[in-house]
């Protein structure tokens, strides 16, 4: 951006810098003005429905809404005055004689716009002793929400959204004045990949996750910055788990301009109930005449390092592209120290050349996060070339002694995985390093326990070369271990 | 009765003069075709200089509304006439739709020659089903003389004119909420800036303007900026339309010049009251509009400035007269369920709000009245209007409210206090 | 360091105090024998002293008029608690107008500490801090009071109706 389009104006006394024609709200609520807004959303157009966001600029009589001005060089701003407090107070008012008092029973108590405006700029008697006007509660919407018509200020971001972002225009605010109501026509499902964006722009309760829907009160969550695992894409997500219960509860987009913008796919935002201990290798197994019995981790380690010594050089690996570029520099960097050269990938080419998304706006043919990432540490050590064709190949062959496996986190990223690996009963030692308790399986003698992508730090990097960092979180499953532990 | 200056009603009388061979005859059309041999800066300075000012309501000087609009020849540019009529107490456009259409159409040709627009609608309300014919009817027999459609008058300039049916909502009538309905979506007014002269119907430049607006500019343009000038009084010149409604004698609708009094429009050409009634107060500018008290409407001149300095506005020019015996916590329950029934929705001050003021008001000719309650009104209407909102429907909704409760305060108390309408003999029901 | 040591009469004085409390003891042993009405020691069990009744006993769970549970499982009670004793979970209820019910509610009462901020922070009177206070018992598992017990047990005699309508 050139200087010149760089203007610099002043809000309360202060000296701010914007770049010319931006949204006048966009930068106060970046740089922290307290000014409360309902309708705005930086991902969306300006509707100026709601009438929070009034400031006052010097030289124009009448206070106007920030969300529909441009900031302008020299214009002088006051976010802060009598007049203002008296406007906002009001409003506030409008906005709740209508709305029930919910609150308990409410799933976006604590993170509501509501609630936290009320506190700042509230009227704290309410003068409303009348009858307030009754709508329909605890209407399906789709698969993953439910609306609550009564609890709806009628800010109208889900219909903006649903007209804007996956263009399939599916939400409608019908009726008129106070009668006013949003929904789809006919109660008729949203059918689209992106519905829970609309839960999560909603700034009141009136949209609330289906999934979500009273599993846990919002101030009991830890949020940590990751990335979906979902797919190539690599969105920007925050994962919301709750450590003392040792449960993720969901996943909600995280804003990044380059990546995802403010939004997440449906497919995505699901991927949480993969990690969660449930559906987790909870305990290292090893196998016991025809059954793989639980075990403690001195047995398992005992029993892999055993097998690893045995073998020599001629072990074989077989990667899957779901794990952190650091893990995978760790795998290569361990096993070639060794002088095993039978490291395989399961990256497929023909998937990361189609970099087209197949849904309305993010979703990509990938299911994996990391293939991108596996492929580079692979090209590091010169193994590129071995691919499933190629570990499917020496399969056939049959001289596979020992095996080790690092099966994809996700399931649903590979439905076929189990497949590919037609004949490996044939192998003798067939050990699984992984988290999805869906191959707990008894293809393998020993099963042990990985960490899922919340429980470490690392690199994703997805379909266009973005290395995204991961956070980690509190540990999910106790009995599972980092792959640096298993592996030195 | 005096004979006052007409302009528009100027050929009212003739018989079938919505026939377009009647209206041609007593000159129609020529003022069209005078235009276009014009330069469209000439016309629009002309009734620029004229000062008409919109008689939708606003009172925006029309000229300069037409200046507005971008002169880049590239862009499509739209004229839409607002015919959307719903303001109670107003019906001025439906008689000039009705019987003149052709002057109507007149009038959009040359507007839109002045904008250089080549596609212009008029957007009626639904229920105004023989204005709707009469403009069809008449827009058809303009294409078969040539006067609509591709080269008119053998110019280069090329018009179509469309009738569009609106669903009847109040809301339509102010100008983005046209073009938000003119483009099928629902009737929200949209947020200004853009306003429709640079980014109107489709984000196009656009011009609303009402039936009576348009149907002024042939007369305009045919006797020239000075003669409309001396009609009517320095900022409001030229005549105006005035709707007389409520128990008078002669109630209908006058083609007056601006500053005329308003105590003679009611007791000269209206006749006074009917028998045994006496004047309590009167709406001048349509239900919107602050209620005079009968002293007030005395000493009011029917002009923009001569409304504003008692208060209140010309507004649409509909003057509703109330009596002696109306009890105004009636009549306020029913203007605020219109607004409240009316109101689009969309911004909450106004959704909220006018629901809230009918339920109060509710409440207290229901003897549930509580002694706040007159404050809370009164704080209530001072809070939805001033620019609060996106249009101007929260003030059109706050100002009877506000003057109803101010004006007539004691009633109100009364009321909430008694528990009983010191009217209520009168009462219809009764 | 040199620590002068006390007197060696000083060693004795101690006798003083003996003798004077023993000397209370048997002034109130003899006054209680006599006048045996007075006596401000309880017969407890027999007899039960009466208690305030603000006093913070074992928690009640208040029903609704039509006997459900009063909870909305709002989980501020779970939220304000010090000692992490309670534990909720919510579930969907059939019926729209109610939405959210707990099917569980358990309270530890050996992590509870007994301050009652649970019944502070209630917003719908749906927890209370009752009068029992005998709870010992031989298993730990018993003290953790499911909804049931919380709700209406026998002492409870059919439960406690909450203030609140609806």
């Amino acid at each position: 951006m050139s200087e010149k389009n760089i203007v610099q104006f002043e809000v309360d006394g202060k000296e701010v810098q914007a770049p010319k024609g931006e949204n006048l709200l966009k930068v106060l609520i970046d740089q922290k003005f307290k000014v409360p807004y309902y309708c705005y959303h930086p991902g969306l157009s300006v509707a100026g429905a709601c009438r929070m966001c009034f400031v006052e600029q010097e030289g124009v009589p009448r206070p106007m809404i920030s969300c529909n001005m441009q900031v302008q060089e020299g214009m002088k701003i006051k976010t802060e005055s009598e007049n203002l407090k008296n406007i906002r107070k009001w409003n506030l008012a409008f906005h709740l004689i209508n709305h029930p008092l919910d609150c308990p029973i409410c799933d976006q108590a604590g993170e509501c716009g509501l609630q936290d405006f009320y506190m700042e700029h509230g009227q704290y008697n309410s003068q409303m002793q009348e009858q307030k006007v009754l709508k329909r509660k605890v209407v399906s919407i789709g698969d993953h929400v439910m609306l609550d018509s009564e609890r709806c200020i009628l800010c109208s971001r889900c219909v903006r959204f649903f007209d804007e972002v996956p263009k399939t225009s599916e939400m409608a605010i019908f009726n008129r004045g106070d009668r006013s109501e949003i929904g789809t026509f006919l109660d008729r499902p949203l059918k689209n990949n992106y519905t829970l964006n609309s839960v999560n722009i909603c700034p009141v309760g009136a949209l609330t996750s289906k999934d979500f829907r009273f599993k846990k009160r919002v101030w009991f969550l830890k949020k940590l910055n990751s990335i979906c695992p979902g797919c190539s894409t690599g969105c920007n997500i925050e994962v919301h788990e709750d450590p003392r219960e040792k449960q993720v509860f969901r996943m909600l987009p995280r804003y990044n301009e380059n990546v995802n913008g403010h939004w997440m796919c449906d497919y995505g935002a699901m991927r949480y109930e993969k990690i969660n201990p449930k559906n987790r290798i909870l305990t290292p197994k090893l196998k016991q005449g025809h059954e793989l019995v639980p075990t403690d981790w001195d047995n398992a380690q005992k029993y892999f390092d055993d097998a690893m010594e045995k073998v020599g050089k001629d072990l074989y690996v077989l990667i899957t592209p779901q794990y952190t570029v650091e893990e995978f520099e760790h795998i290569y960097a361990t096993f070639t120290q060794k002088g095993i050269q039978n490291i395989f990938h399961t990256v497929d080419e023909k998937n990361i050349k189609d970099t087209k998304v197949i849904d309305e706006l993010l979703m990509r043919n990938d299911k994996n996060p990391n293939s991108k990432g596996l492929l580079k540490v692979s090209a590091a050590h010169g193994l590129e070339k071995q691919n499933l064709a190629a570990f499917q190949k020496e399969l056939e062959t049959q001289k596979i002694k020992t095996l080790v496996v690092f099966s994809p986190a996700d399931p649903d990223s590979d439905p076929e995985f189990m497949n590919s690996l037609k004949g490996i009963e044939a192998v003798e030692t067939k050990i699984q390093l992984g988290t999805a308790a869906q191959y707990e399986t008894l293809d393998f003698d020993c099963i042990l326990p990985t960490l899922s992508f919340v429980e470490k730090a690392g690199t994703f990097i997805n379909f266009n070369d973005v290395e995204q960092k991961i956070e980690a979180g509190a540990k999910l499953v106790e009995d599972a271990k980092a792959i640096s532990e298993i592996l030195c | 009765m005096k004979d006052f200056p007409k302009v528009l009603f100027e050929r009212l009388e003739i018989p079938n003069i919505h026939k377009i061979s009647v209206f041609q005859e007593h000159g129609g059309y020529q003022m069209a075709k005078r235009a276009l041999q014009m330069a469209p800066e000439e016309v629009t300075k002309i009734v620029t200089d004229s000062g008409l000012r919109g008689r939708g309501g606003a009172g925006f000087p029309t000229g300069m509304k037409w200046s507005f609009v971008p002169k880049d020849a590239s862009k499509i540019k739209y004229l839409l006439c607002n015919g959307d009529e719903s303001e109670p107490g107003t019906f001025k456009d439906r008689i000039l739709m009705e019987k003149m259409p052709h002057l109507l159409l007149e009038g959009m040709i040359i507007a839109a020659h002045a904008i250089d627009c080549h596609r212009a609608y008029i957007y009626i309300r639904g229920e105004f089903t023989e204005s709707i014919a009469a403009l069809e009817k008449a827009i058809e027999d303009c294409h078969t003389e040539n006067i609509l459609g591709k080269n008119i008058f053998g110019t280069k300039f090329n018009l179509e004119i469309h009738v569009f049916k609106g669903a009847g909502a109040y809301i339509c009538g102010e100008e983005t909420g046209l073009i938000s309905s003119l483009e099928g979506t629902k009737g929200w007014p949209k947020v200004k800036p853009p306003f429709p002269a640079i980014a109107g119907f489709n984000r196009l430049p656009s011009i609303v303007n009402n039936v009576e607006t348009l149907a002024a500019v042939p007369w305009i343009l045919k006797n020239g900026a000075q003669a409309y000038r001396k009609f009517g009084t320095e900022k409001s010149p030229g005549t105006k339309l005035f709707c007389l409604s409520g128990p008078v004698k002669n109630p209908g609708t006058y083609e007056l010049p601006c500053g005329f009094p308003l105590k003679d429009l009611i007791f000269d050409i209206g006749g006074g009251l009917l028998d045994d009634l006496n004047l309590k107060a009167v709406i001048p500018g349509g239900a919107s509009a602050k209620i005079l008290t009968a002293e007030e409407a005395l000493k009011t001149t029917l002009c923009y400035e001569g409304c504003q300095t008692m208060g209140t506005m010309l507004g649409s020019g509909g003057v509703i007269v109330i009596p002696h015996t109306q009890c105004m916590v009636d009549l306020l329950h029913v203007v605020s369920y219109f607004f409240k029934d009316e109101s689009c929705g969309q911004c909450t001050p106004c959704r909220e709000g006018t629901g809230w003021m009918h339920k109060i008001v509710d409440s207290i000719l229901h003897q549930r009245g509580r002694p706040e309650d007159v404050q809370l009104l009164l704080d209530i209407s001072e809070n939805i209007q001033g620019g609060r909102t996106i249009c101007a429907l929260a003030d059109a909704a706050a100002w009877p409210v506000e003057s109803y409760v101010k004006k007539f305060k004691q009633e109100f108390v009364d009321h909430i206090e008694k528990k009983a309408c010191n009217l209520y003999k009168y009462s219809a029901s009764l | 360091m040199l620590i002068p040591r006390p007197p060696a009469y000083r060693k004795w004085l101690y006798l003083r105090g003996f003798y004077w409390g023993f000397y209370t003891t048997l002034k109130h042993f003899t006054l209680n024998l006599l006048h045996l009405r007075k006596i401000p020691t309880i017969q407890y069990p027999e007899k039960r002293r009466e208690r305030s009744p603000r006093f913070k006993g074992k928690h009640i769970l208040t029903k609704k008029l039509d006997g459900s549970i009063r909870c909305t499982s709002c989980y501020l009670c779970q939220t304000a608690c010090p000692a992490d004793c309670i534990k909720i979970t919510a579930s969907e209820h059939e019926d729209p107008t109610v939405e959210k019910f707990p099917i569980s509610f358990q309270i530890d009462l050996l992590r509870c500490v007994m301050c009652g901020y649970c019944e502070e922070a209630c917003p719908v009177d749906a927890i209370r801090m009752g009068q029992e206070y005998e709870w010992a018992d031989f298993s730990e598992s018993n003290y953790i009071m499911d909804i049931d017990h919380l709700a209406s047990r026998p002492s409870l005699k059919g439960g406690v109706i909450s203030k609140l309508p609806t």
